[in-house]
């Protein structure tokens, strides 16, 4: 399994003939946009991008130290607290996009073009999972150390458009609000907005906000008599006490001794997965994200330029998955808005193979990016990719019932292969101290530590490179011959004899300034 | 007309250059060679100066289909085949580092000059080079993916310390051998066919290693040979390295 130039070329071609007229137009009344949106069907939708983090459950899903009913409680948990939350946003008018392991995406664009009320509910859907969190959830699992959430939102345009087919299908989201939402969220128990959310709010909301040094508003902290009375205020409903009897029946629906977890001899059939089949592994996770795409998107103000942009996007990004699951073996997970996030968890238990075999994914993207993309569409010439990698335990599961079911993966290693993306440039290979551990030699050399990035990068790492490296001890590291094959296909160097091709050995090469 | 004798007129004719000689063949040999195995390089004529130029691009293909363009620029001696042609890195594709085999001006340092693999004789010897140059520059691109200034595969040392581990070589790897004779190899040992031989064993120079002495100097070179071992006594001397 490797990259390959001409495999990349082809399929993005075809991808471009076969992908159709794309059409971008303004949401301009109230739709079902499961079922509006395709690659080729956008929309661009004013809503209120609202993220909400449960931190705990990524260092508590990376544990090796639980005993099985603790991991089973924490499926539980997770499961039963996407089930709720799902309900909740629902409830307040709003749409889930999808769940990024513990992280929720969800919208809010009813009423069409009322930034108030549209930031009304963003503020007030990050108040309710707060109080749920501290008041039905903690009390429900009581063995845990008390989750804590942090949230983050933001309003404006963005486009809409929906990725895959038939029952997986993603919503996907391009643009400022939708990518902001997620960037400004800080550490635990914080809940922010941008400046655009604060400035719609109506003033009983907005006392509520305070302006951080850093940049963002932050929510003061309020107690439930106050929140139902907002609630109210804004004609809004969330029952708290109904929200604990759908996790107690939840809990009962779905007891411990009907979860199951167990390791992966075989590539994980992501589709299969669900509360009662989940998998525990030793896994690479892999995060590429376009670098700067927010911004080329933003500067397409005309609706050719949009087509163009969403045309770049959709190829980019099936592009990208399939080098992860084609070229590589690996599990596309999600696309999160412009970034992919991919798994590789085989072979079993054998680290140095698992990150090599990343590696060589990583840099596959790359050379995707450079070599092929470019080549099929030219005005994506100033994009470049950032990845991040990181290798742990990560639990791998399915949430969510029938039409509305997220592939999550939940793990230390999973959140800081996302954060070592998010802090990386375009062009960069972001592994962390593990990884690069675990490298062989000849690609552990191409990777120096930064500060910035808090963990190994390696820039303008290609498939060509990898394959350079990977065959250098090969092809020089002794007195034996190469081949050397010319003609009009040009010049190729193996350590391999083939047909046609002169046999030299390397010359010993001098120079005659010591 | 006895005694006159036929003197020549003087002409404005210019020697011909290599590439005239025999109607041009060698040229029109090298281009036909050229095209096949290289179709990126064409040769160009200065006709002012009278000198050849081969330039464009060679380009490495890498299993994985990425293809390499790298533009060099092949300059031809005035006693071409007699002498080596100088290739270049035409565009400043890589740093001209002498770690990476460069001269400042970009010219390749393809190997120490006794090592040539440069024969005059070989009808072929335009494309031999061309795939030796390949080989150089596939180690390029590897030392560039290696990272961290590795050299993949063997290279000789910069400098004198080159020449002395090729001396080295010759005497199979005997330092002290080596020793006893730089002076004679720097021709300041005085040492006579009939003397005893330097290397200490007792036998005649002439029966003992003045042949491989004169091997020596047939490969390097004489002036060479005496400077590079002239600085190496020196420094033996002194003990400077």
């Amino acid at each position: 399994m490797s990259w390959n130039k001409k495999r990349s070329l082809d399929r993005i071609q075809k991808h471009l003939d076969d992908m159709g007229e794309i059409e971008v137009k303004k949401l301009t009344r109230e739709a079902d946009l499961e079922h509006l949106l395709s690659e080729t069907t956008c929309r661009e939708i004013y809503g209120a991008h609202i993220y909400v983090q449960v931190s705990n459950f990524a260092c508590l899903a990376s544990d090796g130290l639980y005993a099985q009913d603790d991991y089973k409680r924490l499926i539980q948990g997770a499961h039963i607290y996407q089930r709720e939350v799902t309900h909740i946003v629902e409830g307040l008018g709003g749409t889930l996009v999808h769940f990024q392991g513990p992280k929720l995406h969800a919208l809010f664009y009813r009423p069409i073009d009322d930034a108030k009320k549209l930031a009304s509910r963003a503020v007030l859907l990050q108040l309710v999972l707060k109080d749920f969190v501290g008041t039905v959830f903690n009390p429900a699992f009581p063995d845990y150390d008390d989750f804590t959430i942090a949230g983050g939102a933001d309003l404006g345009n963005a486009i809409g458009t929906m990725d895959g087919i038939n029952g997986d299908r993603e919503l996907l989201f391009l643009g400022a609000p939708a990518n902001h939402a997620a960037k400004i969220i800080s550490s635990a128990q914080r809940l922010r907005l941008t400046q655009e959310v604060y400035e719609a709010l109506p003033d009983d909301l907005a006392a509520l906000c305070f302006k951080t040094d850093d940049g963002p508003y932050q929510l003061k902290f309020i107690g439930c008599d106050d929140l139902d009375e907002l609630l109210n205020a804004h004609e809004l409903t969330w029952d708290r006490d109904a929200s604990a009897s759908h996790v107690e029946d939840d809990k009962k629906r779905f007891p411990l001794k009907d979860i199951g977890y167990s390791s992966a001899e075989a590539p994980i059939d992501l589709d299969d997965l669900g509360i009662s089949n989940n998998k525990r592994v030793l896994a690479a996770s892999i995060f590429a994200d376009v670098s700067g795409f927010t911004a080329y998107i933003d500067a397409a103000t005309s609706e050719e330029d949009k087509q163009a942009v969403l045309r770049v996007f959709h190829a980019i990004r099936k592009e990208t998955a399939r080098v992860i699951t084609g070229d590589f073996d690996g599990l596309r997970v999600q696309y999160q808005g412009d970034r992919i996030q991919g798994l590789f968890h085989l072979p079993q238990d054998d680290e140095a193979a698992i990150v090599k075999k990343m590696v060589e994914a990583a840099a596959g993207l790359q050379s995707s990016m450079e070599y092929t993309l470019k080549a099929c569409l030219p005005e994506a010439s100033g994009l470049r990719l950032a990845i991040g990698v990181d290798l742990g335990t990560t639990l791998v599961s399915k949430l969510g019932a029938r039409g509305q079911r997220d592939r999550i993966c939940l793990g230390e290693a999973v959140e800081n292969a996302a954060q070592l993306e998010e802090r990386s440039e375009g062009g960069q290979i972001a592994v962390s101290s593990q990884v690069h551990g675990l490298l062989p030699e000849y690609l552990c050399e191409r990777f120096s530590y930064s500060a910035t990035v808090q963990g190994y990068i390696a820039t303008d790492l290609t498939a060509e490179q990898v394959e350079r490296a990977a065959r250098a001890a090969e092809v020089y590291g002794g007195d034996a011959p190469v081949f050397v094959r010319t003609g009009a296909a040009g010049v190729i160097v193996s350590g391999q004899e083939s047909a046609h091709a002169r046999t030299i050995v390397p010359a010993r090469p001098y120079t005659d300034e010591a | 007309m006895r005694g006159r004798s036929y003197r020549r007129a003087p002409t404005q004719t210019k020697p011909k250059t290599w590439y005239e000689r025999d109607g041009g063949g060698r040229l029109a040999q090298d281009r036909e060679r050229i095209a096949a195995a290289f179709p990126g390089l064409s040769y160009r004529i200065d006709e002012q100066a009278r000198r050849v130029f081969l330039e464009g691009t060679i380009t490495l293909e890498a299993e994985c289909g990425i293809s390499t363009p790298i533009q060099v620029r092949v300059e031809f001696p005035d006693d071409y085949p007699e002498h080596e042609p100088w290739v270049y890195d035409a565009a400043q594709r890589f740093p001209h580092e002498a770690d990476r085999h460069f001269y400042p001006d970009g010219r390749y340092c393809l190997w120490l000059p006794p090592e040539s693999r440069w024969n005059t004789k070989d009808p072929d010897g335009a494309c031999r080079l061309l795939e030796e140059v390949a080989v150089f520059l596939d180690q390029q691109l590897t030392y560039e993916a290696l990272g961290k200034g590795r050299w993949p595969g063997r290279q000789r040392s910069h400098g004198d310390a080159g020449y002395v581990e090729f001396v080295l070589e010759l005497l199979s790897g005997d330092q002290r051998l080596l020793n006893a004779l730089a002076p004679t190899l720097a021709n300041r040992s005085g040492v006579q066919r009939n003397s005893p031989c330097p290397c200490g064993s007792g036998v005649k120079y002439k029966r003992c290693h003045l042949q491989a002495v004169e091997e020596i100097s047939r490969r390097v070179g004489l002036v060479k040979l005496y400077a590079i071992f002239g600085r190496w006594c020196l420094n033996a001397a002194t003990g400077a390295k």
